[in-house]
């Protein structure tokens, strides 16, 4: 059955793959139908994984401490529920949405490869499985995100994807070298049986080489800057893989390594603190965005920062369940601005549309309750995991750490609301000409509508896009009950005991440690609400209220041409990033790239290589050709050897 | 003791320098044939002291090491010329540091 | 009284039956191609060695579990030497593919011939145990190598040939005083004479120091590496593939049982330790080398060497664990490293186009076999999941760490990040560029089945040993 769940959505790859052409607009329902098909298989696991220790399914193993195998436990369930979940529902919504691509097929190709390897990730019971399906997401990813290869921009992305990935993928292997030379056995039962008697300074540098594939794979801080450039794939494919399940595979890795985290407390506060900048700068790189699909990626950054800050701080359960509820309303989130964004002929700039409640009122009751759901508004999912996360880390000693989770809170609610308002009210500006809206002669000429240049084709139905926003409209308002439980207080939820969520989370039960807080819980949560209030009414003020005005427009060109520089240029991380590692990166391989693929590479092929450039052409350098040279550079070898070997035979 | 009238550490320091001479000759010299003779002589200054060496131990393996020598040291000139020949066939003068054409 | 004619039985021309073999197959093979039509001469040659080297696996195989010392101690037969000869085997047979076109068609049968000798002096140097089988296994192997060097049209070939001529003799000359001065120190050209640990210290150090730069030398291990990106980008494809395993499998033979059982316990680590440093370096230099390279054959070079790096770094602190996995690292290497020489050679029609860079630009799209084939080998080379590469990396830094070399598991953990850059660059250039016209032309790309076999072969084994690392036991090298 294991097997089944894991390799169904490869078969539907290959086949969709072998046969696209044949199957033409069946490709889709191909697709949804293995994805769904494997979601109704863990469904059906579900009650085994929950009664036993996990389903275990081994594929081969030998004497050294070694096995590859599969696990299903509760941990990994959580996430094969959304991953087939939720990837179902937007395979369906995919159907509607990509129809009229020429390349149909391939697209629905790549998204259940993805589904794969990412199956394989959260399925393996080892850490060489997981290095495996890491790497294979991060392919899928690049295959995607450079789906629209004749876009420039897209190209770029990808590029950008591919060589933080690899950054990350090295961290990985870094950790799992040290694990492995430690322990001698890459399963994670035999790992972490001995995490207890390592020395500490094994753990903690392990866990930082995993931490940098977290940080990479998770778009944390300084690795993030890949994922608002993603944005340039598929709106689906933003949903999918750069919002509700990939990005949030670094949260996995460190929930999944917990007995390693908890040996090391070095390694916590690093994760924690750096999960808490990220929601601090996602949320506020947020508010000067005006593409909406960059605002969301930017929401997500920050979110995907509070879950990370949680399982840092070891508030696994909070982190865990924020994990959760974010994949249904940002997924609703993200899939409502694709229905915008179809209807638009993909307009992604949020200043040329406005009044869309009328004209949209199903993508506009969508993003309503994403927004409410993000935001924290009591009763929504988000209300429950957010409040979770930034309580966890006051309960388990951060306070620095829970000030920033509270600001981070009011500002997103500021954000999120000045999209939702700027989309929605006011009149529309659609027809607006884009200087006098302060959008800029654009650097990156908007090809995306004449691209597929398929969107003129027969359009799909409405309700392929339609049913499967809505069935995520549900969870996005209830998933959070899950966390009503047994624990005291006047809001009694949280806590181990809770509804059914402790079933996931049941091996972490035993692991927290919290201690008492000095600010009671509800309190705490009065005070979040408080803050988010105020984000909220200050994003009223600025754009709902007097948004029908007359003067919205000169508003928003004022905003647009005085926001401060720092912000609109993400804080210049993008710019560091570039220095620090994409242009040595690039010029490593500059002397070949010049050569396989000027085009690609060409602007960092320009640049002077740095160390590993240069070191690369002093090596070339060396070798001048010149066989005398040659034997002089022997003969050098010689000599150095001579001098030990004659000290050694004469000395000692 | 020794039945050599010689102490044979002359002779290894004889051989010593032939083999540091034909070392020199192989960084310095600019004629292939000149290097391959460089070579034939790091070959007979091991042979020396080989045979030196079997004197001393009075044990036969080291003259049998150094007919062996001998003789991959003829199959080796003579595959050293044939390549050299191929090489140089149309060239006026013979220089290894014209041959450069593989390089970095 | 000595006896003239030393008492040689069946048994001792039994241990050597391999090497006997696959020294008389070339005059088959020569005789064949006299005798064969012209036609058929081509196919007979490949047919005749291919039918060599199978029979001489097998034969060598027989030979396990019953360690013999062949010849007075000249040959030891048993587990070291039978794991060295079939890697050495497996090296020939599968360059075979790839030599369909060695040289001239008339030439093809010599070439073999000289392959099969090459070959033949592997064998030899997998078993030697003292120095005079030691010295006649190289020099066939080298000589053998020298002229197949030049076997090809292009004057790189020759330039190729003259290099590799020059320097590995000269490598021959340090090796061979490094000999005399050995036989010097103990009277005695076994090696086992030397493990007893009389003798001269002054001429056992220096003799051993030159003996084994003469075999850095052959393995190209930085810096006794200059020779290697030349030749192999010179040589023709089959000969470089060739000598990439064959060559290293000899020499990290002799290597091994130099350093295992030859010299004097009390010194060995001591003495060994330039080893390790030069292995490390290679495994440094070895991938900032490959990183600006614009020629498949030379960046498969520079990645040789880091391999080789590796090898020689599981060996560190000579410990028998050690020895079992830097075996299983030789063997995957040697699937990788001519699976990655086979995709060159299918990309190649007359001239060897596989080998520039540019053909691989946009493959994924041209030739998604041949790139995902590619991808795979790349990701051994480097060291991914779900390669045999990976577990042999994993095998070298636990028994690396295990001996107390852990600075060693550092470097190679260093050199497996440079790596990663290297095979990603040429990963990323298959994939992401859809145009690109293909430099070999599709219309006249003729059916390989032959090629596509070793390929296939390689693909299959990198992935099986990633799951089975089996280490053989029963392999700790003997000298008497």
């Amino acid at each position: 059955m294991i097997f089944a769940l894991w390799l169904l959505p490869f078969a539907g790859a290959l086949a969709i793959w072998a046969f696209g052409p044949q199957l033409k607009r069946l490709a889709g329902a191909l697709g949804a139908a293995t994805v769904l098909t494997s979601f109704a298989i863990a469904l059906a696991l579900a009650g085994q994984t929950f009664t036993g220790r996990g389903v275990k399914a081994p594929l081969v193993s030998w004497a050294q401490g070694f096995s590859f195998g599969l696990l299903l436990d509760p941990l990994s369930l959580l996430w094969v529920f959304v991953i087939t979940g939720v990837g179902g529902l937007i395979h369906v919504y995919s159907i509607g949405y990509m129809s009229g691509d020429r390349a149909f097929a391939r697209f629905f190709a790549y998204m259940n490869f993805f589904v794969f390897a990412m199956l394989t990730l959260v399925l393996s019971d080892n850490f060489v499985g997981l290095l495996v399906g890491w790497g294979l997401v991060g392919l899928a990813s690049y295959f995607l995100i450079g789906f629209w290869f004749f876009k420039p921009s897209a190209v770029a992305a990808a590029r950008k994807a591919f060589v933080i990935n690899v950054v990350g993928d090295i961290g990985l292997m870094f950790g799992i070298f040290v694990l492995f030379a430690a322990t001698h056995t890459t399963t994670y039962a035999g790992v972490f049986a001995k995490a207890g008697s390592l020395a500490p300074l094994t753990v903690t540098l392990a866990c930082f080489g995993l931490f940098v594939a977290c940080a990479a794979k998770s778009a944390q801080l300084p690795l993030h800057t890949w994922l608002p450039d993603a944005m340039e794939g598929p709106t689906p494919v933003s949903a999918l893989i750069h919002a509700a399940t990939m990005v949030t595979a670094g949260v996995y890795l460190i929930a999944r390594c917990a007995p390693l985290w908890d040996v090391s407390p070095e390694a916590r506060a690093l994760v924690g603190t750096i999960g808490a900048l990220t929601a601090l700068t996602g949320a506020v790189l947020g508010c000067v965005q005006w593409d909406i699909k960059r605002i969301l990626a930017y929401s997500t950054m920050s979110q995907i920062g509070y879950m990370i800050m949680g399982v840092g701080v070891g508030a696994y359960q909070a982190g865990i369940l924020h994990f959760y509820t974010h994949a249904f309303f940002k997924a609703t989130l993200f899939l409502g601005a694709g229905i915008l964004i179809h209807a638009l002929h993909d307009e992604q700039d949020v200043r040329k549309m406005g009044g869309l409640a009328r004209r949209q009122p199903f993508a506009f009751w969508a993003m309503t309750v994403g927004t409410l759901a993000i935001i924290g508004f009591p009763g929504l999912s988000g209300f429950f995991s957010k409040d979770a996360v930034i309580y966890g880390t006051l309960e388990h000693g951060y306070p620095l750490l829970y000030a920033i989770g509270m600001v981070t809170a009011g500002i997103t609610a500021y954000y999120m609301c000045r999209m939702l308002f700027v989309t929605f009210f006011g009149s529309y500006r659609g027809d607006v000409p884009s200087a006098q809206l302060g959008v800029a002669a654009s650097t990156n000429p908007p090809v995306a509508h004449e691209a597929p240049s398929g969107h003129e084709g027969a359009h799909a139905p409405a309700w392929l896009m339609q049913v499967p926003v809505a069935l995520l409209m549900i969870p996005s308002v209830i998933a959070g009950y899950v966390w009503f439980g047994s624990r005291d207080g006047p809001l009694a939820y949280g806590g181990p005991g809770s509804l059914w969520f402790g079933y996931f989370t049941t091996n972490f039960a035993t692991r927290a440690e919290a201690v008492q807080a000095a600010v009671p819980e509800w309190l705490s949560t009065v005070l979040v609400l408080a803050l988010v209030g105020i984000g909220a009414f200050v994003a009223y003020r600025r754009y709902a209220a007097s948004a029908a005005s007359a003067n919205a427009v000169e508003r928003l060109r004022a905003e647009s041409l005085t926001a401060w520089r720092p912000l609109t240029r993400a804080l210049y991380f993008d710019d560091a990033i570039e220095l620090v590692f994409v242009r040595p990166a690039s010029a490593i391989g500059a002397a070949f790239a010049r050569v396989v693929d000027p085009q690609v590479l060409d602007g960092a092929v320009r640049d002077v290589a740095w160390l590993a450039g240069w070191l690369g052409r002093e090596m070339r350098a060396l070798q001048t050709g010149l066989v005398r040279g040659y034997a002089l550079v022997v003969v050098l070898g010689v000599a150095g050897f001579l001098v030990y070997f004659a000290w050694f035979g004469t000395v000692r | 003791m020794s039945p050599m009238p010689v102490d044979v550490l002359n002779y290894v320091l004889l051989s010593a320098v032939m083999f540091f001479i034909g070392v020199g000759g192989v960084i310095l010299r600019r004629n292939p044939l000149i290097v391959l003779m460089a070579i034939e002589l790091m070959f007979n200054a091991a042979n020396l002291a080989l045979i030196a060496f079997s004197r001393v131990y009075e044990n036969n393996a080291g003259h049998i090491f150094a007919f062996l020598v001998i003789t991959v040291a003829a199959a080796e000139a003579a595959i050293g010329l044939a390549i050299v020949v191929v090489v140089f066939r149309r060239a006026k003068h013979v220089d290894v540091d014209d041959v450069a054409g593989l390089h970095g | 009284m000595p006896t003239l004619i030393a008492p040689f039985g069946n048994a001792d021309w039994l241990a050597l039956a391999p090497v006997l073999v696959v020294a008389v197959a070339p005059l088959v093979v020569l005789l064949a191609d006299l005798l064969v039509p012209r036609a058929l001469r081509r196919t007979s040659a490949l047919a005749l060695t291919a039918l060599a080297l199978i029979v001489a696996g097998i034969v060598s195989l027989q030979g396990w579990g019953h360690p013999f010392s062949a010849f007075g101690g000249g040959f030891q037969a048993g587990g070291f030497t039978i794991v060295f000869q079939e890697v050495a085997l497996l090296g020939a047979l599968l360059s075979l593919p790839l030599a369909g076109r060695l040289g001239r068609d008339d030439q093809t049968g010599g070439g073999l011939a000289l392959l099969l000798w090459s070959t033949c002096g592997a064998l030899l140097m997998a078993g030697a145990s003292n120095l005079l089988t030691i010295f006649l296994g190289l020099e066939l192997l080298s000589l053998a190598l020298y002229c197949l060097c030049a076997l090809a049209a292009a004057p790189s070939a020759r330039e190729a040939a003259l290099k590799y001529l020059i320097l590995s003799s000269t490598a021959s000359g340090f090796m061979l005083y490094g000999m005399a001065l050995l036989f010097g120190a103990t009277g005695s050209a076994q090696l086992a004479a030397l493990a007893t640990g009389s003798g001269s210290h002054v001429l056992l150090a220096l003799g051993s120091g030159l003996f084994l730069v003469g075999f850095a030398f052959k393995l190209s291990l930085v810096p006794f590496h200059v020779w290697t990106p030349d030749v192999y980008e010179g040589a023709p494809l089959p000969i470089t593939a060739f000598m990439s395993v064959v060559t290293k499998a000899g020499a990290l033979a002799v290597l091994a049982r130099f350093a295992y059982a030859a010299l004097p316990q009390a010194d060995a680590q001591a003495l060994l330790i330039p080893i390790w440093v030069i292995a490390a370096l290679s495994m440094i230099g070895g991938n900032v080398g490959a990183l600006a390279q614009t020629d498949m054959k030379r960046l498969l070079a520079y990645s040789g060497i880091a391999q080789v790096g590796y090898v020689v770094a599981a060996l560190a602190g000579t410990t028998p664990l050690g020895l079992r996995y830097a075996m299983f690292y030789l063997v995957a290497y040697a699937f990788m490293n001519l699976g990655a020489f086979g995709i060159v050679g299918l990309l190649s029609r007359d001239h060897e186009e596989g080998s520039r860079l540019t053909a691989y630009a946009g493959l994924g799209h041209r030739r998604p076999f041949a790139a995902a084939a590619m991808t795979f080998f790349l990701l051994a080379l480097a060291g991914l999941p779900p390669t045999a590469g990976f577990t042999g990396k994993l095998l070298i830094l636990a028994s690396s760490v295990d001996a107390g070399y852990g600075w060693l598991a550092g470097v190679l953990i260093a050199g497996t990040a440079i790596s990663i850059y290297v095979y990603a660059k040429i990963i990323y250039a298959m994939y992401a560029r859809r145009t690109g016209t293909a430099p070999e032309a599709q219309a006249a790309r003729r059916p390989e089945p032959l090629r596509w076999l070793g390929v296939g072969i390689c693909a299959v084994a990198v992935f099986v040993m990633a799951f089975y690392p089996l280490a053989p036991s029963d392999v700790l090298p003997q000298v008497k």
